[in-house]
Formats: structure tokens, sequence, C-alpha cells
């Protein structure tokens, strides 16, 4: 049990150990003070960002860039918004040397309407990426064969979708994630999007993936303070009961107390 | 004189203009943590005194700003 309990705390991914198996993302709270509360109330060691074209009269980005060095956090860019291998590649070289990381976050839309991720671009983005020294973190949908291609081009890691960004409808397909948990062990897997509830985190936890990447489920709750706190919980807890075993479910009931001393009816027979 | 588009609006500069002088034209501070590309290909900070803009680049400036 004690085993258990440190497994759900330290892990590490491309060498870089963590602490926490929550990675969080800054946008969307009400404003940069309660964005700083609710990472650090998450316990995150992992916090995604972007870039984006501002005017140099507007000082949003060097005030969002001060509320967010000051965590201490690792930094995951992203691709946000790239509909192509080639504008998502652009991107990252540009992530990497504004933030001094060569992790990378990489999304490549191949629909607007449900945010889908473009298999195909994805694929050569990350072949591109992974040449160029850059440590990607696919953002990919559930398909099996995907995933199998992504960490055959030397991913470390995959993030299927648990559903669309930002519909927060949980594990819309429990089957295919626990597929890819089950064909792909050796491959760290974080469920990205589409989480709503706690209980959407601790599900993907309790099949076996090794975190949870998530942002408007805590930056759009009323108190996204205390909502970051509950999903800490909620992934750590999911973790815990991965590790520690969880009984295989059964048809039939089987009882808890035992059989053996039962009083008044068996004795009548 | 060149039109550069520059974050998707036009904006005329002396011909040689480079990256580094159309950013200080522009009103970016002097530190300032911009990430550049001329025509969707990245351009390194170490790159930008001596990359010259051309008569219909497109150039796009960005900052850090919040992401999912």
């Amino acid at each position: 049990m004690v085993d258990a309990m440190d497994d759900a705390m330290t892990w590490a991914v491309y060498g870089t150990e963590l602490n926490s198996r929550f990675f969080i993302g800054s946008a969307l709270y009400p404003s940069p003070e309660i964005m700083q509360q609710a990472i650090k109330a998450s316990g995150a060691d992992v916090v995604t960002l972007s870039l984006r074209r501002q005017s140099p009269e507007n000082k949003s980005g060097t005030q969002f860039w001060d509320y967010i060095k000051g965590l201490g956090c690792h930094l995951l860019p992203n691709t946000a918004g790239c509909h192509s291998a080639q504008e998502a590649i652009t991107l990252a070289q540009m992530s990497r040397e504004i933030f001094q990381t060569d992790w990378i976050k990489l999304e490549v839309i191949g629909d607007d309407y449900n945010l889908q991720p473009d298999p195909f671009g994805l694929l050569e983005a990350t072949e591109a990426l992974i040449k160029d020294g850059f440590k990607v973190f696919p953002y990919s949908t559930d398909d099996l064969v995907l995933c199998q291609r992504l960490q055959d081009l030397g991913c470390e890691v995959v993030m299927p979708w648990g559903a669309p960004i930002g519909t927060g409808k949980g594990l819309m397909n429990p089957y295919a994630l626990t597929m890819i948990r089950e064909r792909l062990p050796d491959l760290k897997l974080l469920v990205d999007a589409g989480i709503g509830k706690p209980s959407d985190a601790c599900q993907a936890m309790e099949l076996g993936f090794d975190g949870v990447l998530l942002n408007t489920a805590v930056a759009e709750a009323i108190n996204p303070v205390a909502m970051a706190g509950a999903f800490s919980k909620a992934i750590e807890a999911g973790r815990i009961a991965y590790s520690s075993g969880i009984m295989p479910s059964h048809e039939s009931a089987s009882p808890s107390t035992p059989i053996v001393g039962t009083p008044f009816w068996h004795q009548q027979q | 004189m060149i039109k550069v588009s520059i974050n998707n609006k036009i904006e005329i500069f002396e011909i040689d203009c480079t990256v580094q002088q159309a950013i200080d034209v522009l009103g970016y501070k002097s530190g300032a943590m911009l990430g550049v590309a001329v025509n969707q290909i990245f351009v390194s900070k170490d790159n930008w005194t001596e990359t010259l803009l051309k008569e219909g680049d497109k150039m796009d400036i960005l900052n850090p700003m919040s992401g999912g």
C-alpha cells in the first residue's frame, strides 16, 4: 500500500521527475490572480500556455508571463490553432526560443467544429519536431493505431482526448482508452481534453492513464481554486486505486458479510 | 519603401529593413519576449539583425499568452 501511495505522487516524463500527475492549463480564468491561485491549489508541476499575436502597446502578454514565471512550474507550450504540420512546426520553434524548453504540446487541428486532431498532420509534425530535438506531447484522438504510430516515431507520451476540447463530456469512449492502455503498456498516457468533473479524471486514472491534462473544467468552475483542489484529489485517488488493483466486476451478487454463523433463517431449515 | 504584413496589418518600411529594425520601429520594447516568423518560417532571434524583409512578406510577432 505504501508503494501505491508513493507511485501516485512521483513519475517521470522525458527524463524530468514530476510530483503530480495533473497538467493544468492557464486559459479562461476570471482573472490572472485566480489563475495563479488555482494552479497552486492544483499542485500541478506542468502548466500549458501558448503564443499569440499582440500589438506592442498591449501589455497583457508581459503581465501574463509575470504571473506564470512566479509559479515555478515546468512549461508546456502548445500549438493550439494550427491547422497544418508546417504551422505547428513553426509555432513550436518560436515557443522553444521564447520559453526555453524543448517540450511541446502538439496540436494539429483537422476540424473546426469539434477541434478534432488531424492524425496525418500530427504524424508529419511529430516526425519533423522529434528530428529537430523536441520532446513531443501530441494531442491525439483515441485511435489506437495513431497512438502506436506516434510511439513508433519516438513519443514517450501521447495524450488522447476524452472528448472534444471544452465540452466537459468526460470520457466518451472508455473502451478505446482502455484498449490503448492495454495494447501500449510502455507508453505514457494522459487524457487531454473533454474532462468535466473530478470523477471523469478519476476514471481516466483508474483506467491506468498516467496523468490528466485539463483547463476549462477548472477555469470555468464557479470557484476555480477549490475545483483545482478537487481535481488534484480525484487524480491522486484514481492513481492509487489503479496501483492498488481494482477488483474485477461480476455479474452475480456475492455477500460481503460471512455466511457462517448467519442467525435465524438458516437454522430453521 | 516596402509593404509588409505584420500580424495581418499592412505596415510600410524602408527598403532593406531587417526584422530587428521592423520590431524597433513598431515599438516593441527591447528585451520583450517575442517570437518571429516570416512567411510562416521561424526566424531565430540570433538572425533578426541580418534577415531582410521584402515587399509582400508576411511577418508574425507573437507573445506569451494563456493556453490550455
